[in-house]
């Protein structure tokens, strides 16, 4: 049986899903990158090869996320490409009919705009992380309330408060005197929602064409709250779809397979790499005024790989070894 | 008088070829740097644009250097550039400089640079022959530098080895900048041809074609623009840009009316969506992707400051010329906290979006 692995690397979370032919996921894992991309990716595959069944050959890999190149390098991907195409892939092959994907993330967040299957549009936020997952985690952390029961306060909430949703810093301390005036913690939460979601279509969002089919995918999509403040902002009906969390590494697998259906062997080393000392050393090269940081990786103390230099002759110095 | 200017595009090479025949001594900042960025960022206020503080950058490490004047650009506005020089020279006095300014105010007449000029030359005993040769001859060494970039526009997106065409680029650009006479700038010319001819291409390659427009000094400044058009070269994408040194003076000087896709029929283009012309390169920024989608590009990246004014206008207007010529148009407003890797998956996701909408156009 063949299977196309697709790899998932952001800054937050690493997702692993196994796609087989016929493009059903097989298996799939979600874990917290926390801030380890290599030792993540190792135990993802460690997780995943031992839910595989019988006699599943992997014929295909795809990377994506922040640090695809890093773990394409580690796994041998034949395929890597960004997130933004892999979720609009993932989104497509789930709902040929999708016109918008709605992305929030651990640290960034994405419109897709899609017509016809095909991806006609995109924004991402860049210069700030307020109204992303990240901030949905300290509320939890900072309110005592798991994430995964989140979304349950502000369900219940019959009037939200108003929250500033401009900043993160700016949001809490608006939080926190709501909750010291006695304001119900159910509206906070509700309040925290909509503020997240104003920020989203203020931003992200801003001057771009939102039509049904809506699909709304991420970590994020998880939380009932966010899913009902969109719905409400956008006057439209939004669908989670069922892999919400890993539709990166979907997209990727699916990727990989498009790309080595016909092309030839798949360049996987194999689930053998989780059990080998794999690591990256910084070089800072001083050859000209540039001085790129350039990143050195390294499988048993050999160097395997060099990138992040401008003028591309680290990344031969790696080719002729 | 040990003059400097701000990094801008050849400019330097520009210069450099006209002081070695004319003077004046020039001492130009080193070539921009992060620590050029580093302190131009650490004494501007922060809402200034990103083109301010590289130039204040500049002018501070060409002050270390030596350099006791500084010659900068003014306007009349509306954008802010108008105070810049102003507000510059303050910074650089609170720093403890000491320094002599020249402003080069374009509310002055033509004729009044040309009396000015006029009088230096006679005072330094130059000839207006030698002026002459000199303009003549500078001009060709930045003509060659433009004519190198477009070649290296068409042939990096088709190179086997990364990096190579860069490489090329850059010895290229010393070997024109050392060529002190005619005679030399010929041979020169030469060597760059064969240096070209030996890259390694793979001609086989179907290449994208994208415009990049926005704001000036984003634009031609690869240092502000994150390297943009190699990045795409690398990606196997043929860019063009839309400023360049020789474009800006000919237009200035109404001497463009033989090119189609000049700045004043961008201008022209932009009409029905902005009937006033609000500065900078705002109309041109709207009007160039309506031109050159004609010439077969099949996407534009606008480039600009982060709290540009102009720029954000024509970001929005262009909006709707996006939808209305069918081109998409991808925005990258920068500022000093310059995210590697939001840059590379934006455009990586762009050069995917245009792939895909040239696969779906080819199968009908």
């Amino acid at each position: 049986m063949k299977g196309y692995l697709g790899i998932d690397v952001g800054s937050v979370s690493t997702n692993l899903a196994i796609l087989d032919q016929e493009g059903e996921v097989i298996c799939f894992q979600y874990l917290l990158t926390h801030g380890k991309p290599i030792q993540a990716v190792q135990k993802g595959l460690q997780e995943v090869c031992s839910a595989l069944p019988e006699g599943l050959e992997i014929r295909g890999v795809g990377t994506t996320g922040s640090a695809r190149q890093l773990t394409g390098v580690l796994v041998g991907a034949d395929v890597v490409k960004n997130e933004i195409t892999a979720h609009a892939i993932a989104a497509i092959h789930f709902f040929p009919d999708v016109r918008t994907v709605i992305e929030i993330g651990g640290q960034d967040s994405k419109i897709i705009i899609i017509r016809d299957g095909l991806v006609v549009d995109f924004g991402m936020n860049t210069v700030c992380a307020a109204g992303t997952g990240s901030f949905l985690d300290q509320q939890s952390l900072r309110l005592n309330i798991p994430i995964e029961k989140f979304g349950e306060f502000a369900v219940r909430s019959e009037s939200a408060v108003r929250i500033a949703g401009r900043c993160t810093v700016f949001a809490e301390s608006d939080m926190v005197h709501k909750q010291q005036m006695g304001c119900h913690l159910d509206d906070i939460i509700a309040g925290l929602c909509e503020a997240l979601v104003r920020n989203y279509l203020n931003n992200v969002a801003k001057g771009k064409d939102i039509q049904k089919p809506i699909l709304f995918q991420g970590g994020v999509a998880a939380n009932l709250g966010i899913k009902q403040a969109l719905e409400r902002e956008l006057g439209r009906e939004i669908h989670v779809p069922k892999y919400y969390s890993v539709m990166g590494a979907i997209g990727s697998a699916i990727l990989a397979r498009e790309k080595v259906d016909g092309s030839g062997p798949s360049q996987f080393k194999g689930f053998g790499i989780v059990n080998l000392n794999c690591r990256t050393r910084n070089v800072i090269c001083k050859d000209c005024e540039n001085t790129c940081e350039v990143v050195e990786f390294i499988i048993e103390d050999n160097p395997v790989s060099y990138w992040g230099d401008r003028c591309g002759k680290w990344e031969a110095q790696a080719r002729r070894s | 008088m040990k003059l400097t200017v701000p990094h801008l595009g050849h400019m330097d090479i520009f210069l450099r070829a006209m002081s070695r025949r004319i003077g004046p001594e020039f001492i130009f900042p080193p070539k921009t740097s992060p620590r050029t960025l580093l302190l131009g960022t650490k004494y501007s206020p922060e809402s200034t644009c990103l083109p301010f503080k590289f130039i204040l950058g500049n002018f501070i490490e060409a002050l270390e250097k030596g350099a006791d004047t500084i010659a900068m650009i003014s306007d009349r506005g509306p954008c802010r550039l108008g105070m810049y020089d102003v507000v510059m020279q303050q910074i650089l006095k609170d720093l403890g400089f000491q320094f002599d300014w020249i402003t080069m105010d374009d509310t002055r007449l033509w004729s009044d640079y040309l009396i000015r000029f006029n009088r230096e030359r006679k005072k330094r005993g130059v000839s207006v022959w030698d002026t002459l040769q000199a303009l003549r001859f500078s001009w060709k060494k930045v003509r060659l530098c433009e004519a190198i970039e477009k070649s290296v526009h068409k042939i990096r997106p088709l190179e086997v080895k990364r990096g190579e065409t860069t490489r090329v680029q850059t010895d290229c650009f010393k070997l024109i900048d050392e060529a002190s006479d005619f005679r030399e700038l010929v041979l020169s010319h030469q060597q760059c041809l064969e240096k070209f001819n030996r890259i390694e291409k793979d001609d086989s390659r179907n290449l994208l074609k994208v415009l990049i427009t926005g704001e000036g000094y984003m634009v031609i400044n690869p240092h502000a623009n994150q390297e943009i058009e190699r990045r795409l070269g690398e990606m196997g994408v043929e860019v063009t840009r839309t400023m360049w040194f020789t474009s800006q003076i000919t237009y200035a000087l109404h001497l463009d009316f033989l090119n189609p896709r000049s700045k004043r029929n961008a201008i022209k283009a932009s009409r029905p969506y902005l009937k006033h012309n609000i500065g900078g390169e705002c109309s041109a920024s709207i009007g160039y992707p309506i031109l050159y989608k004609k010439d077969g590009y099949e996407g534009a990246i606008q480039v600009l400051p982060l709290v540009c004014m102009l720029e954000a206008v024509a970001k929005n207007i262009l909006f709707r010329v996006s939808q209305e010529h069918d081109i998409p148009i991808l925005t990258f407003s920068l500022n000093e906290n310059l995210a590697e890797t939001m840059i590379a998956t934006r455009l990586s996701a762009f050069v995917d979006l245009l792939q895909e909408r040239r696969e779906r156009k080819k199968n009908g």
